[in-house]
């Protein structure tokens, strides 16, 4: 299976990317070169391996239910739209 | 009548009641100013990682052992791919193909006695997302802009799956009362619909009376309150039996319901259903537990309501009002329990006559709750027992219950200082009644007439002298020996 | 050797020993590696940001520190770069990203942390392939780094600025980060040592996320010894990261010098029979010359899922990435695009125009793998191939106690010559395996390629870092390569 324009396209907005008409061009020569190595995997069956998610095998540390008070987070100077309680963000629809 | 049966399955999202947050260690507080329960962890920022809160798990536990469900020794956290401004890291994470509770039931009863086993599909683990506040209207339609906190970000959840069992209003309605008292009664979760602490989506669809198979569901979000719920199953059972009976096919599609229109419109179909992307996330290794470790959490977990409500009933001859009373207001019961522990005598029944009566109305009336109020359990069921050896009567004691809470006193000592005690002496009680009977000659003559009646009035007069003290039989008894010999 | 006299082409634990000697105080040395920045910054472009009154305050508290008789690591006063995608509160963590160019951080990395505790002084944040995402640091948003060995040539990526830094000599350490090659990469396109520890020694908190199963921090360094030290300061539990793991830290410093009398080296077939540079190919055979005369017994081995590696790491690393850069929404910091007036126009536009052109590759590329109908195609199965390198490596280290090959296939390539993504993505081939099964690696330098550093990479098992540097230390004691200096470097002296 062969990458389209419509796949990035697709992609893009699942990603809420912009990603204009002349950069599809230039990524669906590179995506498909890249997919079409990626078709090497199905040279091997792996219908009986388990997948691996993690090199490590044991079980995720728990932390205590203590509360953790914070220092100054510097939420206004790093908010592009601070409007001094909350991130402010454009209308929805 | 109608010709369809309604299929409901239904989806509870019920907070955790832990001090911190599922992944980091802000508090859950409600109410704290807008962005303050916030870390770099929740917040989303650049490199900030999660690591799962200990006791949100044992919640999770408890509450899988409550419901009859298995625990999974293993189990996986995911992430949940999209994007709103709510959602700081631009996923949720979630417990996807792997949860940490797979089957159980609940039993609910109708108001026609019959009960319905009610199956649990699975119960997972995930954070909750923030909150939106929308400047210059209500909601999303007509505002400019729009203001993202973040407290309630990665506050813990429990999403409870039930199988599609359910083929009422009443029976939905009753599943998510009987879920709400097992959660708040095993102290994982408390109840409180107006804060969000529970939410509901529901699932419906309707099939010819006698089918086997199940129709299209609806997906109905934003049920906020058990009105809410009713009325948007009333809603859908007659939107889609109206589709069904002109021959249209039930679109499977997300609903949204509005409590003003009390109606359902569409939010999405299910070819615009997002694509989440869930992958286990790589942050988060699996979570992994022991029998010792669910032995542990089974030893830890108070009793359960259907087991209290027995007791209630068989062992202390509670009837079924007063054991609704009792158990819906944890703080009640839970002063109801410790009056048990001290009563040393005092029958249960009558405590609970008073915690439910007297005691719960004054303090409403003040505004205080049973947790620390004067009226501590221990005074409490030490009135009762100066009522039950005779020392104050009903009456007296409530006026001791009004003295316990104002003078924050204990009531031996408030009927010691007033002299309250009820005279119960004979001794004590014959000079008085000798000096009313001859102070009032015509009315002992009256009496010795055969007007009988007329002894009302030298007891009135007795308890005036005695100041209400008089323990009204003995009065009566000593009048009529002496008058009547 | 030349007279030079910048101290910091010396090691890292000579200094700390001048300074606790009292020859020379770390205000001193911080001195010099400010000037020395100021002197080679506009050739090799190495620093995002010079955190001068930062690190002349903490060489003074350090100074203080030992002339109060207070205890102090054996590192103490040293001048170390940190990579730009590591949190140090206060400043600027910028990813080499323009979505995060003005972002401040309000926390420290726990390996940060870690150094400064440690009484290491940082002097700066150093430039990156943006997000860590590219082999030649030209992925940066902000400039162009310069391998100091030629300066037309790349210093490698992603760690690009760490490795120009140390081999520019304005620092004898560094931290960078390690997703795929990320370290050993740039190390051995510039001379240097560089490790990639195994995953969960040290913590990722406060490492800006590329992707979480593979990344890792760890050291730059001239030489093992330093690197080992280094590597012991960064090490160990940390109840932030999940993934971190609660083992013992070995004492790796002390733990060096042991000879490699008997020791089983594996050579996998799939990483020395391609090598396209004979130069390379000559260096690393003349390595293991030097290693078999040590008494080392090597041997060749076949590791067939190698062949798969580039494929597996290519679906996995941007699968994660896609995920771990939603965050970069333009809603609570970085870039936001102010034209947009609608909230997904604003999502859209300032992801597009604050992410590169190599990033949104990745993140399109993650996106599709984990997209419905491809799962199972794609990112399933490449889990699954994870799994068959890890076996494949599993078995080698029944029979070999550390495994070799060189680092790269190639040396550092000139700057603007890498078009084609997959051609960049192949110069990663022998270090990606390492990375997939959660192994440490090393790269040391071990001779000369047309004259450019070419580098030799050790790989041990899970948490046998001191094997791995039992191997390399053995190596610098028959060598000298650890002791050149470009002579950029000289030039400046």
């Amino acid at each position: 299976m062969s990458l389209s324009k419509d796949d990035i396209t697709h992609v893009a907005n699942l990603a809420h990317l912009e990603v204009s008409e002349d950069e599809k061009d230039a990524y669906l020569g590179q995506l498909q070169s890249i997919f079409g190595h990626m078709e090497t995997l199905n040279s091997i069956d792996l219908s009986d391996v388990k997948p691996t998610t993690h090199s490590i095998d044991v079980a995720t540390p728990l932390r205590d239910d203590v509360v953790v008070v914070q220092d100054d987070l510097f939420l206004a100077q790093n908010a592009p739209d601070w409007d001094g309680q909350g991130f402010r963000v454009p209308k929805i629809r | 009548m109608s010709d369809f049966e309604m299929v409901i399955g239904i989806e509870v999202h019920a907070q955790l009641t832990t001090n911190t947050k599922l992944f980091c260690g802000c508090s859950t507080r409600f109410g704290n100013a807008e962005n303050t329960n916030v870390c770099p962890v929740c917040l989303g920022m650049p490199g900030a990682l999660p690591v799962l809160n200990k006791r949100a798990v044992d919640y999770a536990i408890m509450a899988g052992l409550a419901l009859g469900c298995d625990i999974q020794p293993k189990s996986v956290f995911s992430r949940k791919n999209y994007f709103y401004p709510d959602l700081p890291k631009g996923y949720q994470i979630s417990q996807y193909d792997l949860p940490i509770c797979l089957g159980g039931h609940v039993d609910v009863v109708t108001e026609d006695g019959q009960s319905h086993r009610i199956g649990i599909t699975r119960i997972h683990m995930e954070e909750d997302a923030g909150k939106l506040v929308h400047s210059g209207a209500d909601g999303i339609a007509g505002s400019d802009s729009s203001s993202s906190d973040l407290n309630r970000a990665c506050v813990p959840l429990l999403e409870i799956v039930s199988e599609p069992d359910m083929r009422s209003a009443e029976q939905a309605k009753a599943y998510i009362l009987k879920l709400r008292e097992v959660l708040r009664h095993i102290g994982v979760n408390d109840g409180n619909l107006e804060e969000g602490s529970m939410r509901a989506d529901v699932n419906i669809s309707l099939r010819p009376k006698g089918q086997s198979a199940f129709g299209t569901r609806a997906e109905i979000k934003n049920i906020n309150s058990f009105r809410a719920l009713e009325r948007a199953i009333a809603y859908e059972f007659d939107r889609q039996a109206d589709l069904l009976r002109s021959g249209k096919a039930v679109d499977q599609e997300t609903r949204n319901y509005d409590d003003k229109t009390q109606s359902t419109t569409v939010l999405r179909s299910k070819e615009n259903s997002p694509d989440y992307r869930y992958f286990p996330d790589p942050d988060l290794i699996p979570l992994l537990v022991t029998d010792s470790h669910i032995e542990a959490v089974r030893s830890e977990m108070p009793e359960l309501p259907h087991v209290k409500r027995e007791r209630y009933m068989t062992a202390y001859g509670l009837g079924e009002f007063e054991c609704g009373v009792l158990m819906d207001d944890l703080v009640m019961n839970a002063y109801f329990e410790k009056c048990l522990s001290v009563a040393d005598g005092v029958s249960p029944k009558e405590i609970c006559k008073w915690v439910i009566g007297d005691v719960n109305s004054l303090l409403k009336d003040k505004g205080v709750s049973f947790a620390g109020s004067p009226v501590t359990e221990l005074r409490l069921v030490t009135l009762l027992r100066l009522i039950d050896s005779g020392k104050v009567s009903g009456k007296m004691a409530k006026d001791i219950l009004l003295s316990i809470f104002n003078d924050n006193k204990d009531p031996e000592r408030i009927v010691k200082e007033s002299g309250a005690e009820q005279i119960s002496d004979t001794s004590a009680l014959e000079d008085v009644v000798k000096k009313v009977m001859a102070s009032n000659p015509d009315v002992v003559d009256k009496i010795k007439g055969g007007k009988a009646k007329s002894i009302d009035f030298l007891m009135g007069q007795v308890m005036k002298e005695t100041r209400g003290q008089a323990k009204p039989d003995l009065v009566k008894e000593l009048l009529q020996s002496l008058i009547l010999g | 050797m030349s007279s030079s006299p910048n101290p910091m082409t010396l090691s890292a634990l000579t200094l700390a020993k001048q300074i606790a000697s009292g020859k020379v105080s770390s205000v001193q040395l911080v001195e010099q590696a400010l000037a020395t920045i100021d002197a080679v910054e506009p050739k090799v472009n190495a620093y995002n940001e010079v955190l001068r009154d930062f690190a002349l305050e903490k060489a003074a508290a350090v100074d203080a520190k030992l002339k109060k008789g207070e205890p102090v690591s054996p590192l103490a006063g040293v001048p170390i770069s940190i990579k730009d995608n590591m949190n140090l509160r206060g400043f600027k963590t910028t990813c080499s990203s323009k979505i995060l160019e003005n972002f401040v951080s309000p926390y420290t990395a726990t390996a940060v942390s870690r150094v400064l505790d440690h009484d290491l002084v940082p002097v700066g944040k150093v430039n990156m392939d943006e997000f860590a995402m590219g082999s030649s640091t030209e992925n940066s948003a902000f400039k162009k780094t310069s391998n100091p060995w030629k300066l037309s040539a790349a210093p490698g990526g992603s760690s690009g600025g760490s490795a120009a830094s140390v081999a520019a000599a304005t620092v004898p350490l560094s931290l960078g980060s390690d997703t795929g090659g990320s370290i050993r990469q740039p190390a051995s396109f510039c001379g240097l040592v560089g490790v990639k520890p195994t995953y969960g020694r040290v913590s990722r908190y406060g490492l800006v996320a590329f992707a979480s199963s593979l990344d890792q921090i760890g050291p730059f360094a001239r030489n093992v010894d330093d690197a080992a030290a280094l590597l012991g300061v960064i090490s160990g539990y940390d109840p932030h990261d999940s993934t971190s793991l609660n083992i013992p830290v070995p004492n790796y410093s002390a733990l060096l010098g042991r000879d490699i009398k008997g020791l089983r080296i594996g050579i996998p077939n799939q990483l020395v029979n391609d090598i396209t540079e004979s130069g390379v190919a000559e260096a690393f055979y003349a390595a293991l010359d030097h290693l078999k005369n040590a008494g080392a017994i090597v041997d060749t081995v076949d590791m067939n899922s190698f062949d798969h590696g580039l494929a597996t790491y290519y679906i996995l690393a941007p699968a994660e990435a896609s995920a771990n850069l939603s965050r970069f929404d333009g809603v609570r910091y970085g870039y936001r695009d102010k034209t947009a007036d609608n909230l997904r126009d604003m999502f859209k536009k300032s992801r597009g125009h604050g992410f590169g052109s190599e990033v949104k590759r990745r993140i399109i590329i993650g996106t599709y793998v984990l997209s419905s109908g491809y799962y199972d195609a794609y990112y399933l199965k490449a889990q699954k191939m994870r799994t068959i390198v890890r076996d494949d490596f599993n078995r080698a280290f029944s029979r070999f106690d550390v495994l070799l090959s060189p680092t790269a296939p190639t040396t550092a390539f000139d700057l603007g010559s890498m078009e084609d993504p997959l051609t960049m993505y192949k110069s990663d081939v022998a270090t990606i395996p390492v990375n997939l099964a959660g192994l440490p690696g090393m790269s040391i330098p071990c001779g000369y390629s047309n004259g450019m550093p070419v580098g030799l990479q050790v790989i041990a098992p899970s948490f046998k870092e001191d094997v791995m540097f039992q191997v390399g230390h053995a190596y610098q004691q028959l060598t000298s390569f650890h002791h050149d200096i470009p002579s950029l470097v000289k030039e400046l002296a």
